[in-house]
């Protein structure tokens, strides 16, 4: 037979596998060697108890805080840089972190900000005035990047000076309450007066020196970085000693490792796959509202900042009765149910209701409720006519209207057909096309859009947000490839750019007055069709890790990924720990405290072996007291 | 590139390998150039990727202009390009800025130790299975051998790799990591660090050792075959000698001659092969590398990763008409 | 002697007196080819017949070709549009949905049954886009290069070299970024699968090109003055045929797979279902919540008809190629 041809190689083979196989075996065993002991060590558990490891479908790609763009890179910059304020974790409104206290002039024109003393940075040089003084003074540079990303912040800034080692003042051109939270990260001079504004872009920042209260230890762009906490953080050592941000390729993956314990807490799940983590031993769900709402924009009249008309819109879509229509067409709790799966809420304002001050409620009767016959009859009387195909018609012309779906969202995949769906129920044909943000952004840029959809994180001071829609954010430069502002509505009304300038000088309940009927205008010129606010579905190995300060401070507020802030990463430590050992860290007096395992619906034994050891406490301690209760009556007697 | 239709008529042997050489520079110029106008022609627009389309100014714009070559004449850039990639200089990521070499050259290594493993693996065992199929063709281990890897050839790999994904890494076994290629925490050093890349080889190795044999085993069986019915065969028999010593010592190694050479040809091709597998594990090789590229689109990665399989196909095909030209003396006179 | 005519019967029996008569007109060339491949078809469907595993795929074929062609008749296309699914999302098998639903609450074995029908449009499309194209360059740069005068080789040499280059670059990354350029949609993908999988079609076409032009009937055309498109139209193609015919079928396997891999990767059209597609919403809406069936239906039924299309394939290789008989 073939025996001596094939026994070494069939040798090899088995060898090989065996090799392979023993290995395999090995592995798990080398890894479980480090997992907590007394609970189910999961399989991969490689990491010790102080390590804790955060998983998100994004990644930090640069850590040059001015190239930043993902929210992986902010929830970073926000743990290795301090801001000179902080928003509140009760209420958002503006908390010290390195400025202690403010105060300004009574023409509001003149502010003075006191530095914290005693702040290090990360390679030992003291922080002072004079780093708050150049940040800021960097930040206004005119037409720099720097001044394009804190625009929302510094805008109003004309100078910063320090006057004193651990005193700045700055000057504003009018009052301007957003002064009170300068949520501006502040940078060492002694680094970044080497950077020059041309070598900005190219400058990686790779051993970034902050004074935050974690360093960075080792960075794989797009990848994953690793923190270690800052020993001498001012605001007090960390609960934990290392901080990993591990990237997934898709959250199906991010899901499988938070269940069996690579990772510690995992961000952007989709809601079914964090539906589907309900019941699993050791991990709680999060279910937070947060700043977040994904619209239906559509382009009716992209224009430059100069009103000339660009790209290839359908005209249609100029004429407010179609987009009215639209609105009234699709189904938006619908899309809540079966996309979102209950994990959030229909849309209606810009500015999400997680921010109770400013959201605006659109009264019953003007809401863009589900009403497909009314949507059909708009059409109807506006001109458009069913045709055969069941696209209507009018004037020749068939409403036949581009989607362009962004392939990096899932849920806005998902919503797509839905959308398609119900407008052609009303007789509007829709293409849709999938692409890439930055194609999109592109022909949204252009103006080479009729529809799509995408989605905006709004943070607490709603300045940003609202920006987005004045004139001056529309698209500038030439044909063939302007460039866009933030607009992506193109919407363009003097009248709410004059709102707008008014609202950067007033404060609590006036301002709030304004922003709401900012958001009564653009609710009723329908440029965005909002769909939905959704949640972030958050969840974690409360086996293992506790001392999460949510914000706002309530049992489903956000425990990480919070809105421009950072409140819990000082505050987590390892269950079982006693919480003074982060309770008097800055912020974390509002921590939650140690969180059993119980909190999924299966049987515990620890939570049985818990019941009945406190109620053997309780028999034991009434037998006592019992005694007690004799001797003294006795001694009493006595 | 098949010697056997386009021979060289020459008789020394040194310039018939010359001519392979040569002939596969060309072909490798060719691809330079097609590589780059299909790049060329794709809408690119660095300055959008890069900043994520926040407000440039010009002055910006044009910087990130110049970075990326980019406004130059076309010949102008087609030289560069040349001149750079002679260098080994690849271009810069759109999406990250990063020298596209140091990218390709990090996503390297994974690849290469998965598909190298997977084909040493499929190689062995296909080959194994082909020659004891095809021996006794017809027999029992044949006809399962057979069935089961032809189910194999339909299978779609990604598909078998989820599958293994659920059934080791998803459910209660968690025999196996959920993917990636070091546990992340990292810090893993020397042996336990071998051991932990090996425990997440596995599974995508699997994969890609299933869905590679199925192919090699048929061709090695069919080749065997072939090999049985040749006319030497005959004539040993009637000289008298014994017949599966003489398959042994001839009719295998004969067999084997062509199928290695045609596992070698797709050698080239198993670079861009692991795509797929690589995606579904999230392993960080330069399948992944490219298929992220893709979808930023982070052109200068993409063209570096074109380049690179290429020039793969393109070794793998010369290294295997060479073997064949000098192992083979029927092919030589062809 | 009775001739054999064209419907099979022979001559009636003369009438009386009528003796001298010929018997029956001699066939027409065309009724003799006619007559000529009936035979070889009967011969070729009892050679065929004997192949197993042709014969299984054979059937398989038969049923998928069936199920995708009954589809409006087997499960309302209102089942596609998720606006109209009540259904439990990632719900396991029930009566009424035997396969589960998706994430959206569609019956899987509704999305099955019309994915068929793409898939196999897809497939067999693309496959046709590539067999001509291959085909038409296989058969071109065989003819030319056969020819002695350096104008042939030339053709043939360039031909070659565009061939290479669509060899040498790899199919699946070529395809990604025509696909994403062009846009995802039906149509794409079968250009797209068509335009990158010619080119080993082209070189097994050329080599039997080649071997085809050194036959004797060849040289006596070429005497006899047949220009170049009648050479290659009326003699070289048809000797090529059978063995396109069997790397067709086997192409299509191949079409297939790859339509797979481009919807998996999210390349293909969103709204109209294939089987790639439905592996690609798998994993990536299901399977982490543990819906299993959703993806194994379809990777189960892509097996199955890849594998039908390869045996049939490879029985079709044995019956009309000897050499390659019991494999």
């Amino acid at each position: 037979m073939l025996r001596s041809n094939s026994r070494p190689r069939l040798r090899l083979a088995a060898a090989g596998l065996a090799l392979c196989a023993g290995l395999a075996t090995a592995g798990p065993a080398l890894a479980a060697r480090s997992a907590p002991a007394g609970h189910l060590a999961p399989v991969t558990a490689a990491h010790g108890p102080t390590t804790f490891v955060v998983g998100n479908t994004d990644a930090v790609d640069t850590l040059n805080p001015f190239n930043g763009f993902t929210s992986q890179d902010f929830e970073v910059y926000g743990l290795i840089y301090d801001n000179l304020m902080d928003y509140g974790q009760l209420d958002y409104s503006g908390a010290p972190r390195l400025a202690t206290s403010w105060s300004h002039s009574k023409d509001g024109l003149t502010w003075t900000y006191h530095i914290r003393k005693g702040v290090k940075w990360s390679d030992g040089v003291p922080l002072t005035a004079a780093d708050v003084a150049y940040t800021f003074q960097r930040n206004i540079q005119p037409n720099s990047t720097e001044f394009a990303d804190n625009e929302a912040y510094v805008g109003q800034i004309t100078s910063a000076v320090a006057t004193g080692p651990y005193t700045v003042v700055m000057k504003v051109r009018h009052y301007s309450p957003v002064m009170n939270r300068l949520i501006v990260p502040i940078l060492p001079e002694h680094i970044w007066k080497n950077v020059s504004e041309k070598q900005l872009a190219s400058f990686a920042n790779n051993n970034p020196v902050g004074s935050g209260p974690f360093i960075v230890s080792s960075f794989s762009a797009n990848q994953s970085i690793t923190l270690k906490a800052n020993p001498g953080y001012w605001g007090g050592k960390p609960g934990i000693k290392t901080l990993v941000f591990q990237r997934f390729d898709n959250p199906t993956a991010e899901k499988l490792a938070l269940a069996n314990g690579s990772i510690d807490f995992a961000e952007d799940l989709t809601p079914a796959l964090w539906q589907s983590l309900k019941g699993t031993p050791g991990v709680k769900l999060i279910n937070a509202p947060a700043g977040n709402f994904d619209e239906l924009a559509f382009n009716n009249g992209a224009a430059t900042v100069d009103n000339k008309p660009i790209g290839n819109g359908n005209p249609a879509l100029t004429d407010i009765n179609v987009r009215h229509a639209i609105s009234y067409a699709i189904n938006t709790s619908e899309l809540v149910k079966k996309v979102l799966l209950g994990t959030g809420s229909p849309g209606t304002s810009v500015i999400p209701p997680i921010y109770a001050q400013f959201h605006y409620t659109p009264p019953a009767s003007a809401t863009y409720h589900y009403d497909p016959a009314r949507a059909s009859a708009i059409l109807t009387a506006d001109g458009w006519k069913l045709g055969p195909n069941g696209i209507r018609v009018k004037d020749g012309k068939q409403l036949t209207l581009r989607l362009f779906v962004r392939n990096q969202s899932p849920e806005q995949e998902q919503d797509a057909p839905y959308i398609v769906g119900w407008l052609k129920a009303v007789g509007i044909g829709v293409t849709t096309t999938s692409m890439s943000d930055s194609q999109l952004t592109a022909d949204i840029g252009n103006g080479q859009y009729d529809m799509f959809m995408w989605g905006w994180g709004v943070e607490p001071n709603p300045d940003f947000q609202l920006s987005t829609f004045t004139c001056g954010q529309r698209s500038t430069g030439s044909a063939p490839n302007y460039t866009p502002g933030w607009s992506d509505s193109f919407y363009c009304d003097p009248a709410y750019d004059k709102l707008y300038s008014q609202q950067q000088g007033l404060d609590g309940a006036a301002r709030a007055a304004v922003v709401k009927q900012m958001q009564q205008m653009l609710y009723l010129d329908d440029n965005y069709s909002l769909l939905y606010y959704w949640n972030d579905t958050q969840a974690y190995r409360s086996d293992l890790f506790t001392g999460f300060a949510p914000q706002p401070n309530q049992p489903n507020g956000l425990y990480l990924y919070q809105e421009v802030s950072w409140w819990s990463y000082r505050c987590i430590r390892p269950a079982g720990t006693s919480p003074s050992l982060t309770e008097h860290n800055i912020g974390c007096e509002h921590e939650i405290g140690a969180v059993t395992a119980a909190t999924t619906s299966g049987v515990n034994g620890g939570l049985i072996g818990g019941i009945v050891a406190a109620v053997i406490v309780v028999a034991l301690a009434g037998v006592l007291i019992a005694r007690r209760r004799k001797t003294a009556t006795a001694d009493e007697r006595e | 590139m098949s010697v056997i239709l386009d021979g060289a008529r020459s008789s020394g042997l040194a310039r018939t390998l010359a001519v392979k050489v040569v002939s596969a520079v060309v072909t490798l110029f060719f691809v330079l150039v097609c590589n780059f106008f299909l790049f060329r022609v794709l809408p690119a627009d660095p300055a959008k990727n890069l900043t994520h389309n926040s407000a440039l100014t010009a002055s910006q714009l044009a910087a990130i202009n110049r970075t990326f070559g980019l406004g130059l004449p076309l010949p102008r850039q087609f030289w560069n390009y040349l001149v750079q990639t002679f260098h080994g200089n690849l271009g810069r990521s759109f999406v990250n800025q990063l020298p596209v070499a140091q990218l390709i050259g990090q996503a390297l290594w994974p690849t290469i130790l998965l598909v190298g493993s997977a084909t040493v693996l499929s190689t062995v065992i296909g080959i194994w299975i082909g020659i004891r199929g095809g021996w006794n063709r017809g027999g029992r281990f044949d006809k399962t051998s057979t069935a089961f890897v032809n189910v194999l050839y339909a299978m779609p790999d990604f598909w078998l790799g989820m599958v293994l994904l659920i059934a080791f890494a998803g459910s209660a076994l968690r025999l196996f990591p959920d993917g990636g290629m070091h546990n992340f925490t990292g810090g893993s050093t020397g042996l336990a660090g071998v051991a932990d890349v090996l425990w997440h080889l596995a599974l995508p190795g699997l994969v890609l050792t299933l869905v590679y044999l199925a192919e090699y085993s048929l061709v090695m069986r069919s080749s065997l075959i072939d090999e049985l019915k040749a006319d030497y065969l005959l004539t040993a028999r009637a000289k008298g000698l014994r017949d599966d010593l003489v398959r042994r010592r001839h009719a295998v190694p004969n067999a084997l001659l062509p199928s290695v050479t045609l596992i070698m040809l797709n050698l080239g091709f198993v670079i861009s092969g692991a795509i797929t597998t690589e995606t579904v594990f999230s392993w960080p090789g330069l399948g992944r590398l490219s298929y992220v590229a893709l979808n930023a689109p982070d052109y200068p990665t993409l063209e570096g990763c074109f380049l690179l399989f290429s020039a793969a196909v393109i070794l793998a095909n010369l290294i295997g008409d060479l073997l064949l030209t000098v192992f083979d003396p029927r092919v030589r006179q062809a | 002697m009775n001739a054999v005519t064209s419907s099979g019967a022979t001559d009636p029996v003369p009438a009386p007196g009528l003796e001298s008569r010929p018997a029956s007109p001699v066939p027409t060339p065309r009724q003799l080819a006619r007559t000529r491949r009936r035979a070889a078809l009967a011969r070729f469907w009892r050679e065929y017949r004997k192949d197993r595993r042709g014969m299984f795929g054979l059937v398989v074929l038969a049923v998928m070709i069936a199920v995708a062609l009954a589809a409006p008749v087997l499960a309302s296309s209102r089942g596609l549009n998720p606006i109209y699914a009540t259904a439990t999302p990632n719900a396991g098998p029930s009566l009424a949905y035997p396969l589960g639903t998706d994430a959206d609450g569609r019956s899987v074995l509704t999305l099955l049954i019309w994915g068929s029908r793409n898939s196999l449009l897809v497939g067999l499309t693309a496959t046709l886009i590539s067999i001509l194209i291959g085909a038409l360059v296989g058969v071109v740069a065989g003819h030319f290069g056969s020819i002695r005068a350096r104008a042939g080789r030339l053709t043939d040499n360039v031909l070659m070299r565009g061939t290479d280059w669509f060899l040498v670059v790899p199919f699946l990354p070529l395809a990604m970024v025509l696909a994403r350029t062009l846009g995802p949609s039906l149509g794409v993908i079968i250009l797209v699968i068509g335009l990158t999988s010619w080119a080993g079609t082209a070189r097994i076409v050329r080599a039997q090109a080649l071997a085809v032009e050194t036959r004797p009937y060849l040289e006596r055309a070429k005497a006899l003055g047949a220009g170049h498109w009648h050479q290659m139209y009326r003699h070289v193609l048809p000797n090529v045929m059978p063995l396109l015919l069997a790397n067709t079928i086997l192409t299509v396997a191949g079409t297939i797979l790859a339509e797979t891999t481009l919807s998996f990767l999210g390349l293909g059209d969103p709204i109209r279902p294939t089987w790639g597609q439905m592996l690609g919403s798998a994993y990536e809406y299901g399977v982490g919540t543990g819906n299993l069936l959703w993806l194994l239906a379809p990777g189960i039924a892509v097996i199955l008809v890849v594998l039908a299309f390869t045996l049939v394939g490879h029985a079709l290789e044995a019956v009309l190629d000897p050499k390659l008989r019991e494999r």
